[in-house]
């Protein structure tokens, strides 16, 4: 869909340096398939030279307790990371049976459809629908880049209770789920009919969760 | 990924409760007519302590699968953990659509 233009890695605004996408079970990634293998996908980019690392206090805190309890963490995370280069993207998917696929691959201008078909760093995990996956996260960066002032996805996410303590146990802050589809549904699309039929312009409104048909429509805006 | 003694997994929020709360502190109430289409957050809440612990306990700095989820979780932390679902009619109508097939 998306990746069929020649939109370049110059055209996707990250959201957020990384974020996570829920797969659903009915999600075929091939026309083989029935059900989708993945439960989510993992998305993130590392900007050239940006300093990757965990918070300060989260890593006190980690290594604090890690040293109570007898063991001995190794300062590898206290380092962090950077990427001196080019900025880096990486992918991560989990399957149902807990296997990864992932990929890494340079963050710098080039075509989309080009990315996604690019071989992955040789000791990447791969999986048989990595590269659909892939194409898949790049079309969704897309929309979200398309609808990044949208109120959805600068509100964020609302929050329905926040995390609290019940006796020992902790309780989990508790948000409300956000659906790409909740983006698509707010749009209206406009059928363009044939030069030999011009005319009265018909217009329809995507309802549900579809992505409406490609051919022959323009989607417009509110 | 390199196993965890799972007493270091079971004592984790006990002895690193920040860590604990960074990590698993959030998840995401679903309509009632979706739950079923999506994995257990659970699952996905006990994954990130496992690669933060088995980052901290077992680096393999060379290996790009456990240095992908690694990075991932230190930029999604940045965040909150930003999560967007694929919903199931879309995920119905993805391949047919091309959305990631062309």
């Amino acid at each position: 869909m998306l990746l069929r233009t020649d939109f370049t890695t110059d055209d996707v605004h990250w959201p957020w340096p990384g974020l996570r996408i829920m797969l659903p079970k009915e999600l075929a990634l091939n026309a083989d398939s029935e059900s989708c293998p993945l439960q989510y996908v993992d998305v993130c980019v590392a900007a050239q030279g940006e300093p990757i690392r965990f918070p300060q206090e989260l890593l006190d805190d980690l290594f604090g307790g890690l040293a109570k309890i007898g063991c001995t963490p190794n300062p590898y995370l206290l380092r962090g990371f950077t990427h001196p280069e080019a900025g880096e993207c990486y992918g991560c998917a989990l399957s149902y049976s807990l296997e990864t696929a992932t990929w890494a691959n340079r963050w710098e201008t080039r075509r989309l459809q080009e990315l996604a078909r690019t071989e992955t760093a040789p000791d990447s995990s791969e999986h048989a629908n990595v590269e659909s996956v892939r194409k898949l996260v790049l079309n969704v960066l897309l929309l979200l880049t398309h609808y990044e002032l949208d109120p959805i996805l600068v509100e964020g996410t609302p929050l329905i209770r926040r995390a609290k303590m019940k006796g020992r146990h902790f309780l989990a802050e508790l948000a409300r789920a956000r659906f790409l589809s909740e983006l698509l549904r707010k749009k209206a699309f406009r059928r363009v009919k044939p030069v030999s039929e011009a005319g009265e312009e018909e217009i329809g409104s995507i309802s549900g969760e579809s992505v409406g048909e490609s051919t022959g429509i323009k989607r417009r805006s509110h | 990924m390199p196993e965890i003694d799972s007493r270091i997994l079971d004592q984790f929020q006990r002895a690193c409760p920040a860590a604990y709360r960074a990590l698993a502190g959030r998840k995401f109430l679903l309509p009632n007519r979706c739950q079923a289409s999506y994995s257990s957050q659970d699952v996905a809440l006990h994954r990130r302590q496992l690669v933060l612990l088995v980052s901290t306990l077992s680096p393999k700095e060379d290996s790009i699968p456990l240095r992908s989820e690694l990075i991932n979780l230190v930029q999604s932390l940045r965040c909150e953990f930003p999560t967007t679902l694929f919903g199931p009619g879309l995920g119905r109508d993805a391949l047919a659509h091309g959305f990631y097939d062309r």
